[in-house]
């Protein structure tokens, strides 16, 4: 291994690391084998579904009704 | 000497190596810390400040809400795709654009523009400390702009070089003390100026039409919504989960950015100043000191984690230089702190970067529903001719085309340099850069179903679901 650049490994060394990963991820689903990463559900993005079309709303209201929106 | 684990581990965090689960280090907290510590920065002020140049106070907080945090509802299902798959935007884009393409997009609008954006706080932090020092009646060298502009930029990239794991920790510290600072001087602003006086305050504007200028406040809140598109595979992928690496994006990113850009609006309207220095030192001298002490923490940090993303890019593209050169690259921009054109022309700057990324955005969101997220890692990393993501000659054309079709329209509804509206009647309803990524996306959804899916151009087999 080569200690000297900044703790890179070695060609070699970074090669085989890279396939061994991309093996590892071939057949499986990402994050099985060592844990999974936790997916996003549908349900998981309410929150931001909700806040966006507020803001959505928020902004059209102002668009159509702009004069009472302008200070004086 | 370092043992093969620790090199590995190393690599990961400085290199194209997928991150596996167990290397992951941002749970939702730490990564919407560094999102916010990215966003609390001198840009945040000035676009702040823009808007309230733009339009009275209410209506810049709509705009800039709005503008800020809705993109990020789609474009932070970048963040869990790249959390999906550990690997940083220089391969994860390439099941979008092919090889040949994400080095020119991403190199094109994600490194250059990154550049001009770091070069905001380096040149804000320099001349702040300079009206400061030369305010207390210092002079002489303490009193160089250029010299604390290059102070700052080193401290922020010493953090870049450490890495991740010096982020978290630092961000940990810096971000509830940066949040608490912002909030002490907004409330100070309100009890010396009163809000109802702000509300009745009527900016100038950016256009003679209070109504235009409201709508090219939201088109500057927009540019900055969609500006982070390059920006989601540095962290995302080290993300402990798809939700980290969605809502740190879109809380840090979006919403906070948006509310914490409030007190600089207030300084736009009551003093007519870009700079919220001038506006702090209106409300005393002491505060001038918690600006000073807050820009630095503030700048240094964003210096930082966007240095990461230059850094990490750069070296993914050009996987021979070492880490420590890649991070200096980011000095470059000390040439924009001697012409600071991206701080001077911020309104134009802003414009022009949405009219182009959220075309970009049109298309790359679009490619990511189509595919569900999924690819096939071994394809995004393979450059031959021979890769599932090859395309034609190492470029998807269609993206490049249909994100071609939605800048063109958006210069077609006006031009975000002169600032010249051709289609008034459009710009009013719908501005031009949702136009701009409505039609990108449409674009290549057409040349999806048509061309690339029947054909299997750019949809390799996913191994697991054989």
């Amino acid at each position: 291994m080569d200690s000297s650049n900044e703790g890179r490994l070695d060609r070699d060394a970074f090669q085989a690391e890279l396939e061994r990963r991309l093996d590892m991820y071939y057949d499986i689903r990402p994050g099985q084998e060592d844990g999974e990463i936790p997916p996003m559900k549908l349900k998981h993005f309410l929150p931001a579904i909700i806040i966006s079309i507020v803001l959505t709303v928020y902004l059209i209201a102002a668009m159509i009704g702009f004069g009472a929106f302008y200070p004086g | 000497m370092a043992s093969t684990e620790e090199q590995i581990r190393t690599e990961v965090f400085r290199s194209k190596l997928p991150a596996l689960p167990k290397e992951r280090v941002f749970n939702l907290t730490d990564h919407t810390f560094t999102t916010t510590a990215w966003s609390i920065a001198t840009w945040l002020f000035v676009m702040g400040a823009w808007q309230g140049f733009a339009a009275p106070l209410h209506l810049a907080i709509i705009a800039t809400l709005f503008g800020c945090t809705v993109p990020l509802l789609f474009q932070s299902l970048l963040g869990r795709f790249f959390a999906r798959w550990g690997v940083d935007v220089a391969f994860g884009a390439r099941a979008t654009y092919g090889p040949l393409g994400t080095k020119i997009v991403v190199l094109l609008f994600g490194v250059l523009p990154a550049w001009c954006w770091i070069s905001i706080p380096a040149v804000m932090f320099g001349r702040a400390v300079n009206k400061i020092t030369i305010g207390m009646g210092s002079t002489g060298l303490i009193t160089n702009e250029f010299m604390w502009s290059f102070l700052c930029m080193a401290l922020g990239l010493y953090i870049t070089y450490k890495g991740p794991d010096w982020m978290k920790w630092s961000f940990r510290f810096a971000t509830p003390i940066m949040l608490i600072l912002i909030v002490a001087i907004t409330v100070r602003m309100l009890s010396e100026w009163g809000l109802s006086n702000i509300l009745a305050i009527r900016p100038e504007g950016l256009n003679p039409d209070p109504y235009v200028s409201f709508i090219i406040a939201v088109e500057m809140a927009l540019g900055l919504g969609v500006s982070w598109l390059f920006q989601f595979g540095c962290y995302g992928r080290i993300c402990k989960s798809e939700s980290a690496a969605y809502y740190g994006t879109f809380i840090g990113w979006g919403i906070l950015w948006a509310i914490l850009s409030i007190p600089a609006m207030f300084v736009a309207l009551v003093a007519g100043a870009e700079d919220i220095v001038e506006g702090v030192s209106i409300i005393g001298g002491t505060w001038v000191m918690v600006y000073l002490f807050l820009l630095v923490i503030a700048n240094p940090s964003s210096l930082a984690t966007n240095g990461y993303l230059i850094s990490l890019t750069l070296r993914n593209f050009f996987p021979k230089l070492p880490w420590w050169l890649v991070v200096c690259s980011s000095f470059i921009v000390l040439l924009l702190v001697g012409f600071p054109v991206a701080y001077d022309s911020f309104a134009s700057f802003i414009v022009l970067l949405a009219a182009a990324t959220m075309s970009f955005a049109g298309v790359w969101v679009t490619d990511l529903l189509l595919r569900g997220s999924n690819v096939s890692l071994k394809d995004l990393y393979d450059e031959s001719s021979k890769g599932g993501y090859w395309y034609w000659g190492g470029i998807n054309w269609f993206a490049i085309i249909s994100a071609a079709i939605g800048t063109a329209i958006a210069f077609i509804i006006w031009n975000p340099v002169t600032q010249d509206i051709h289609l008034m009647g459009v710009f009013r309803v719908v501005g031009a850069s949702i136009p701009a990524g409505v039609s990108a996306a449409m674009a290549y959804l057409i040349f999806s179903r048509l061309i690339l899916i029947p054909r299997k151009i750019g949809y390799p087999e996913i191994p697991w679901k054989k």
